[in-house]
């Protein structure tokens, strides 16, 4: 449906685009640099995290805090679903046939771990809809931030003091750790195309004008509420695939999923421009970028490294006072606006090449 | 029974303690329409400034711990407290303000805001700290409480009676029509976060005599999201309200730990307040505004 809109040369340029990132992930997969395997595992893992983020603040217009409590969900539910698969096929067949001996994965691998993660992702939507229907009705604007909040701390106590739900020191999956780009590639291609496609559909179009004017939108008879619970869902169960795929790239604490988490994902967001999904992307490779490299560079002084809390707060407060739609605002990449860009380039070439000689004559 | 009492004490000492920061985001809420995040690092900045001048008085000069002493590191947090939120205000929201910006602009900058406080403490010093014992826990909990009765009357009656209360509720209830009677708005914006944060040093000095361990993440960690919890609870913008909600958290919060449920006690909070919320959105004091078309 998505690809019908298209015209030829962007069909072909999307689809070489989608070509060369997996190559690029491939690449570094199977290359020997393990900081820049993280990096990018890292950065494409959050740019899912923050499209799913984008999806509520930018697209419905509701500003949620605890995404990062979506996230802790799916990673726990991965968790859970890899354990039991393992224990169900046993470990030696696991070692054997679904892991190379670099600790890459095999095909047999892929499949496995995509449909825990897509399990791990429904469940998380699952309980986006408990967590939507209950709060997204009755509140909005502030007092629903600090609910999402309240509840992602919720998650993460009650998953910090259940033992075999992860305990203080929380549950990995103890193989293959240390990201395989590749499947995170594949799987933020698989969710750009979701939330374009979500977008573009009749409740994708209803939240944007809840958005606009909630008011206005109700009285044409827009069911305000089922499409802003579908749309959390929706959301929900985005960043739960992030979490998932999370669980697949290291081992991490519950209390690692809090306030804080939520707000470096908002943080990404609003940097990007809120209801730009190009711009979440980019802004999470800076972030992350920022983070794993600059911060560890030997010639980085301390500082940096050590207090990103202060970083981080500069740039919020810097962009909202002097930008605040953030860097792409709301404008989306497009092949038209891309191409259109040679084009411009292409008319000043020949405008400079006819205007040279008659300053000489 | 004895465990029911020793709860219900600690409850009500450190319900005292998060009425009086709830208060701080209440009017300030009330006011702007913005959770202020930095309060947060307010009470952090309040705890940090009253210990290092203990440290100063009893280390560098010799002094004794007395009440004296005590009055005067608490003087000192208040000052310092209220600079910074002037200084926040001035620079960080007011301009934010001029633009006309959403509320959820406003909302991001006070995190902004509150992640740059924190980073600095962090920076300052990011070891356990140990505020000096002052008193024995039972005068403890009787100043805490005695502490915040006198303070909320003193607040109502300044609220309710003194022209600069009354002009107060006039922005709050409407900013553009306040403005046109001739109140200085920017004024008493300012003057709404300076008594925030005064109340927000006096609430973290009380809760020192209590707690004395702490470090640079008391605000943002240890006691969180507490008051704004208790203030969302009773009703943001109620001053009762936020004592209500401020005595509910505590006491809720004291209870798992004599019951020895602790470790739940952030999901006993937090689920109660969602609970709440839900039945009665504009908290449990609070009025109801509806939205007009």
């Amino acid at each position: 449906m998505l690809f019908k809109r298209m015209n030829k040369r962007n069909l072909v340029s999307t689809l070489v685009a989608i070509v060369a990132l997996l190559a690029g992930c491939i690449f570094v997969q199977n290359g020997e640099s393990l900081l820049w395997t993280k990096i990018i595992s890292k950065i494409l893992i959050f740019s899912i995290a923050a499209l799913a983020l984008n999806v509520v603040c930018g697209c419905l217009g509701e500003f949620a805090l605890g995404h990062g409590g979506f996230l802790l969900l799916g990673y726990t539910a991965a968790v859970l679903i890899a354990t039991f698969t393992k224990n169900m096929i046993g470990a030696d067949f696991y070692k054997e046939f679904v892991y190379t001996t670099r600790g890459g994965l095999q095909p047999l691998g892929y499949l496995i771990l995509t449909s825990d993660v897509l399990i791990a992702a429904v469940i998380t939507g699952l309980f986006g809809f408990v967590v939507g229907i209950i709060a997204l009705g009755r509140l909005k604007g502030d007092y629903l931030a600090i609910v999402t909040l309240g509840v992602s701390l919720i998650f993460v106590n009650i998953t910090k003091n259940i033992p075999a739900l992860g305990g203080a020191q929380g549950i990995n999956i103890n193989i293959n750790l240390g990201g395989s780009p590749l499947i995170y590639g594949i799987m933020l291609v698989v969710s750009i195309f979701l939330i374009l496609t979500f977008m573009k559909s009749r409740f994708g179009r209803a939240t944007l004008a809840c958005r606009d004017d909630n008011i206005a939108a109700e009285a044409c008879g827009v069911a305000v509420n089922k499409s802003k619970v579908l749309t959390f869902t929706f959301s929900a169960l985005i960043a739960g695939l992030a979490g998932a795929l999370y669980a697949h790239f290291n081992a991490f604490k519950p209390i690692e999923f809090g306030q804080d988490l939520s707000i470096e994902l908002l943080i990404i967001v609003v940097l990007g421009g809120l209801g730009s999904l190009t711009g979440s992307i980019i802004s999470a490779g800076i972030i992350v970028f920022y983070n794993l490299w600059f911060c560890t560079r030997s010639w980085v002084p301390e500082f940096f490294a050590s207090n990103p809390k202060i970083i981080y707060g500069i740039i919020l407060v810097v962009i909202m006072l002097f930008r605040s739609s953030g860097i792409l605002g709301t404008a989306e990449f497009s092949w038209d606006w891309f191409y259109g860009l040679f084009k411009k380039l292409k008319n000043k070439l020949i405008k400079n090449k006819k205007e040279t000689p008659k300053e000489v004559e | 029974m004895e465990l029911f009492f020793e709860g219900l004490k600690n409850g009500l000492a450190m319900g005292s303690v998060f009425a009086l920061m709830a208060l701080g985001y209440s009017m300030v809420y009330g006011i702007v329409k913005m959770i202020n995040f930095a309060h947060s690092e307010f009470i952090t900045i309040g705890g940090f400034v009253a210990f290092f001048l203990a440290a100063l008085f009893h280390d560098v000069l010799g002094w004794a711990y007395s009440v004296g002493m005590l009055l005067l590191c608490l003087a000192g947090a208040i000052v310092v407290c209220v600079i910074i939120a002037i200084l926040t205000e001035r620079f960080a929201y007011r301009p934010l303000r001029k633009k006309g910006s959403s509320r959820i602009t406003a909302l991001i900058t006070a995190i902004g805001v509150s992640y740059i406080l924190n980073g600095i403490l962090n920076a300052i010093n990011n070891k356990q700290l140990q505020f000096p014992t002052f008193f024995d826990n039972d005068t403890a909990f009787i100043i805490s409480i005695v502490v915040t009765a006198a303070l909320l009357i003193l607040l109502t009656f300044f609220v309710k009676k003194t022209k600069v209360g009354i002009a107060m509720r006039a922005v709050s209830e409407n900013e553009e029509a306040a403005k046109l009677m001739g109140i200085n708005n920017n004024f008493i914006i300012a003057l709404t976060f300076v008594i925030g944060s005064a109340l927000a040093a006096i609430g973290v000095v009380i809760y020192l005599l209590r707690v004395p361990f702490f470090t640079f993440e008391l605000g943002s960690s240890t006691i969180g999201l507490y008051p704004f919890v208790a203030a969302v609870i009773g009703g943001i913008g109620s001053l009762p309200g936020s004592v209500l909600g401020g005595f509910l958290i505590g006491i809720l919060k004291e209870f798992a730990a004599v019951f020895g449920i602790s470790a739940w006690s952030d999901v006993i909070v937090y689920g109660i307040f969602v609970i709440i919320l839900l039945f009665k959105p504009a908290g449990l004091l609070g009025k109801d505004v509806r939205e007009k078309v």
